[in-house]
């Protein structure tokens, strides 16, 4: 099993396939965002890294004919399957979670977004709304946002309930929204 | 404009919004999933109003900068929040887990490169000449903003490290802030290194004052060969004595490590490096490390760097170097 793996990283270095190659791209890229997606299907920040180090793997075998038309929709494609053969416990559960991850991360045409909608000079006016929010929002506000922990986590590290943590986001979300040239 | 659909219930943009927070829970049943499809199709706006609000949702969880406000005036003195939020994070005895919060150690700082910075440097160094003749020259990665007003000639190090040689005869003071500090020139030249924990100065030539918050007037005066840091909690720790020759030495192209943690050498060198750096081992047991490297060789002090500290390194097309415990996975 090492050894194969070895033969694959030295692969990555010589005559990697240009599929290949771009997918290790994507991947390194999506990296952040890949794992929070698996998260949310198979629970926990462990299960998650597996399923995306399996990922990692999956990848490099991957030949170039035929041609992939949209490289993200594929890795998050095969993403979402990896994680949900991972959750063999509740299979039922971790479909309805997939579904709704995916819902969230695609717009309508069935892609996932590209990065970075929110104008730069946004930025520092969205901080000073946050750092403006009570502590205890601004807290639970950056479990979700910054650390991607999905509401039914943030109530277990706090020890709330999952309604509260919801209330919190919902107000953090409102004083954001209402910034947006387009109004709330 | 879709403030409401006409009834007492709560509005389309109010519906939007909690449907994107419920699909976020990890706690939704098959039965809210269909209903949410159900709501989305049945009219033209709900799929409008719930795409602006998914779309803002999921760009604010690639931000990590709005969670730091350095120019707020409510923030200084204090640490930033982003440094508290990280260090909080409880450690997690799975490997894979630490690994993903080194890679979030290399990450972050490029995402903290705020849009003010008016000049920044990228692989090499770079000498920008100030608006007063000063000399400011940057670090490999680093980024610094300008505001020279009637009062002061004021730099904020944004990132990475600068060396600064200031021209005198003119009566503004010259200050750099760094982290939740000051440095103000006292007929000078001298480096201002600035990590997201700690800030460090050094002085060439001259002396400077030092304050570790924004506010405080006084502070530690440093003459030539001397250091001093500061972390968030406004207090100057002077440091040990630096050869004045030494100071910046990567302005002539060498990397001085001088008994550094493995995780900050790996940082120091990759900061010359043209590729992004990853970091997929925990680095918590290695031994510190000390060693003179050329900034221009950087991929051979990575090299040195991995295999004294036993571990493995992959490389990938595009420059991409990705550090590893010596079994991979």
């Amino acid at each position: 099993m090492i050894r194969n793996l070895f033969r694959a990283t030295e692969n990555l270095r010589s005559e990697m396939l240009t599929n290949a190659i771009a997918l290790t791209h994507l991947l390194l890229d999506e990296r952040t965002c890949l794992l929070r997606f698996v998260q949310r299907i198979v629970g926990n920040a462990a299960n998650a890294e597996d399923v995306t180090q399996g990922l990692w793997l999956r990848i490099q075998r991957v030949d170039d004919h035929p041609p992939i038309e949209n490289r993200k929709a594929y890795l998050y494609r095969l993403a979402r399957n990896l994680a949900l053969d991972h959750a063999t416990a509740d299979r039922r559960r971790a479909e309805v979670l997939a579904e709704a991850a995916e819902l969230l991360l695609f717009s309508a045409e069935a892609v996932p977004d590209e990065r970075s909608h929110i104008a730069r000079d946004q930025l520092h006016h969205i901080a000073m709304t946050i750092a403006g929010l009570p502590e205890r929002t601004q807290q639970i506000f950056a479990l979700s946002r910054l650390e991607g922990l999905s509401q039914r986590d943030v109530a277990d590290r706090l020890g709330i309930s999952r309604p509260t943590v919801e209330k919190h986001l919902r107000y953090a979300f409102d004083a954001i929204m209402a910034l947006r040239p387009d109004g709330p | 404009m879709n403030k409401n659909d006409g009834g007492n219930g709560p509005s389309i943009d109010e519906q939007a919004r909690d449907w994107v927070l419920r699909l976020d829970s990890g706690d939704i049943e098959r039965s809210d999933l269909e209903a949410c499809k159900a709501w989305l199709a049945s009219d033209a706006r709900h799929r409008a109003a719930f795409e602006r609000r998914r779309v803002l949702w999921q760009d604010l969880s690639m931000r990590p900068e709005i969670f730091s406000s350095p120019r707020a005036p409510r923030r200084s003195g204090r640490p930033r929040r982003i440094g508290r939020w990280l260090a909080a994070r409880p450690r997690r005895t799975a490997g894979a887990a630490i690994a993903a919060s080194l890679a979030a150690f290399f990450m972050i700082p490029q995402a903290m490169f705020w849009a003010a910075a008016d000049y920044s440097s990228s692989a090499e160094i770079l000498n920008v000449k100030l608006p007063d003749g000063s000399i400011a020259t940057l670090d490999g990665a680093s980024a610094i903003s300008v505001d020279f007003g009637d009062g002061e000639r004021r730099i904020s190090l944004l990132r990475g490290n600068a060396f600064f040689d200031v021209r005198h005869g003119d009566p503004r003071p010259f200050r750099v802030a760094a982290g939740a500090g000051v440095t103000e020139d006292i007929g000078t030249r001298f480096e201002v290194r600035h990590a997201p924990d700690r800030t460090a100065v050094n002085v060439a030539q001259g002396a400077v004052r030092v304050s570790a918050t924004a506010a405080s007037a006084s502070g530690l005066r440093l003459n030539a060969g001397e250091s001093a840091n500061y972390e968030g909690n406004g207090h100057v720790v002077k440091g040990r004595a630096v050869i004045a020759a030494d100071v910046a030495a990567w302005r002539t192209g060498e990397l001085l490590i001088d008994g550094a943690s493995m995780g900050d050498a790996i940082a120091a060198v990759s900061r010359y490096r043209k590729g992004p750096t990853w970091v997929w081992a925990d680095l918590s047991g290695t031994a510190s490390v000390s060693g003179a490297f050329r900034t221009d060789r950087a991929d051979d002090a990575l090299k040195a760097l991995v295999s004294e500290a036993g571990l493995g390194i992959r490389w990938l097309p595009g420059g991409v170097a990705i550090i590893t415990a010596q079994r991979p996975f």
